[in-house]
């Protein structure tokens, strides 16, 4: 096997695993501070990516308005989704498995309106920008691709940054690691609830922007979407808000790489039996910490 | 009338798989989201054993029931490791799991082409071929199959997985041997499956992975959620309304390009409802 091959994998790979980072992120956020089994994070992925294509090209909007439209849009729906969905039946103590069934039913609601409104068709989110391919090494990449690792570097920093130094960090922290001592000593959990699934829904916001640059985007994405996501965030830790980025790019890399040893059509199957291998053998993630 | 009866028919087949998903997610208290995938091997296993061995229905039915609570006996080893959210991400990852590796066995299953002309049912000198046959035959099927997972579920067996799901310490305490029980709830869960599976192969005498992807693990588990969980009548209930009932709107003149859609909203939104107003469903007992 040469090492130009190689290292064209590890690009695809970092490339791929900046995304799923992204999604993987998005999950874990959510997850570890909540944990709701989330499936209607596949929605919001879809309505982001259609909120875009709404801006960008039905309005004719330039690229980052267009972006940010689609980011708040996302934001604003988690919150809702959160305050007038998931908050009435986890205060009444809705056990965790019906929630995720009412999740469920969220999912098909939600992929079938975008049905109704945009058509079952896929749409191509893009104004017909040439891209010239760009070598670097031995590594072909398009402009896309490394704008795409840019925005998705700089995302991670920033939700450091807020989950670290920031008392809205400091109140998430608490209460991912209990939230009943967190409301015991004044935290607003049911609040930070809201912005948790706000920011989530953002990150992958911007993940849905980036690759429907890429691909575009059609109504049943979604499901692929939360499915990547969820296993990110727990292969990565489902304890942890950060690992989720670990575990998109660890996904990525089995996507892109295992391309070079195994036929490509056997990769859901790797990806789902390191799931499971992770969900038996270390619960924690492969980067995670035993908290909680 | 033929339309009514191939309502029938499919109904049939969705009474067995909500009644058997029932023991694991009901009595069980595991919320599996691979029936589907049990169904997928119940359905290729018949298929398999008729085009390619010339069994008849009742041999082919028999190798849809044991290699489904085969395989499902052994993926319980470790996905019965798994408590709670762990447990259903665990049996999602194997319903995908079984649907890519039948999608991309092309030797065996012919992968996303899928097998066709799969013989229909013959039972000695008959063989089903109008509606009518079909629906009376698989009408007497799923009645047995009901009345045998009823026997189950109310039998020492039953009452001992029921106490499993409510207290494992204490079933523990008392003696029993949680894993057994649940291992073998699992494999008997999944035999219902894989005879629903056999039935559907005999009757649209052509399969294909699609039919048995997650979204149907999702509707199958909906059957028996809105209908209620851990009782015999539950499961029942669902399936009587989710099958039969959108197909009855047909009659009212509601049928359009967006009918599927339409539908399917429909669905989703009483998944919710169930979930906000009565998550033992219509006629079940509180369970998670």
């Amino acid at each position: 096997m040469n090492l130009a091959l190689i290292a064209q994998s590890v690009g695809n790979a970092l490339a791929t695993g900046a995304i799923f980072g992204l999604m993987g992120l998005s999950f874990g956020l959510i997850y570890s501070t909540t944990r709701i089994l989330h499936f209607a994070h596949g929605s919001v992925y879809v309505c982001a990516a259609y909120f875009f294509y709404a801006a960008y090209v039905a309005a004719d909007w330039p690229l980052l308005p267009s972006a940010i439209a689609a980011v708040l849009g996302a934001g604003l729906l988690g919150f809702v989704v959160m305050r007038l969905f998931y908050e009435p039946m986890v205060r009444r103590g809705t056990s965790g498995a019906v929630v995720m069934i009412a999740s469920l039913g969220l999912f098909i609601v939600i992929e079938n309106l975008v049905v109704l409104v945009f058509g079952n068709d896929s749409r191509v989110i893009s104004k017909g920008e040439v891209q010239q391919g760009l070598l670097i090494g031995n590594v072909y990449v398009t402009p896309l691709q490394l704008a795409s690792f840019a925005v998705a570097l700089a995302t991670f920093a920033i939700v450091f940054l807020l989950v670290t130094r920031s008392k809205l960090g400091r109140g998430l922290r608490a209460i991912a690691d209990n939230p009943a001592v967190g409301e015991i000593v004044g935290i607003d959990v049911r609040l930070l609830n809201y912005l948790v699934f706000a920011l989530g829904s953002m990150v992958l916001a911007i993940a849905a922007v980036l690759m429907g640059l890429d691909i575009g985007v059609s109504p049943g994405m979604g499901l692929s979407v939360v499915l990547i996501a969820t296993i990110a965030a727990i292969i990565g830790g489902a304890n942890s808000m950060f690992a989720g980025i670990a575990g998109g790019f660890l996904v990525g890399a089995v996507q892109s790489m295992g391309v070079l040893w195994i036929d490509p059509r056997w990769q859901n199957l790797l990806i789902f039996s390191a799931l499971i291998v992770v969900l038996v053998v270390r619960p924690t993630g492969v980067f995670g910490t035993a908290q909680r | 009338m033929e339309y009514v009866l191939s309502i029938v028919i499919l109904l049939t087949i969705y009474l067995i798989l909500a009644t058997s998903l029932n023991v694991v997610l009901g009595h069980g208290g595991l919320l599996s989201l691979c029936h589907a995938g049990f169904y997928a091997i119940g359905a290729y296993a018949a298929a398999l054993t008729g085009i390619n061995l010339g069994w008849s229905f009742l041999p082919t039915a028999a190798a849809a029931v044991a290699i489904a609570a085969a395989v499902a006996a052994l993926l319980a080893l470790p996905l019965l490791k798994l408590r709670g959210d762990y447990f259903i991400l665990g049996s999602l990852g194997f319903q995908i799991i079984i649907i890519d590796i039948i999608y991309n066995s092309d030797w065996l299953t012919n992968g996303a082409l899928g097998l066709s002309r799969i013989p229909r049912p013959r039972i000695s000198g008959f063989e089903a071929i109008s509606h009518l046959d079909y629906a009376l035959l698989y009408g007497a099927v799923a009645l047995i199959a009901i009345a045998v997972l009823h026997y189950i579920t109310t039998s020492p067996f039953g009452g001992a997985l029921n106490a499993v799901r409510e207290d494992e310490v204490a079933a523990t305490a008392l003696g029993k041997n949680v894993r057994s029980i649940r291992v073998r709830a699992f494999a008997i869960s999944a035999g219902g499956a894989g005879l629903a599976g056999a039935l559907y192969a005999h009757y649209v005498t052509y399969i294909d992975p699609t039919s048995f992807t997650f979204t149907e693990s999702v509707y199958i588990l909906s059957l028996v959620i809105v209908g209620g969980v851990a009782t015999t009548r539950g499961p029942i209930l669902g399936a009587l309304l989710l099958v039969a009932a959108p197909e009855m709107l047909r009659f009212v003149g509601f049928s359009s390009d967006m009918d599927s859609n339409l539908r399917q909203l429909l669905y989703g939104l009483l998944l919710i409802l169930f979930a906000f107003v009565r998550p033992s469903g219509i006629a079940g007992r509180s369970v998670f």
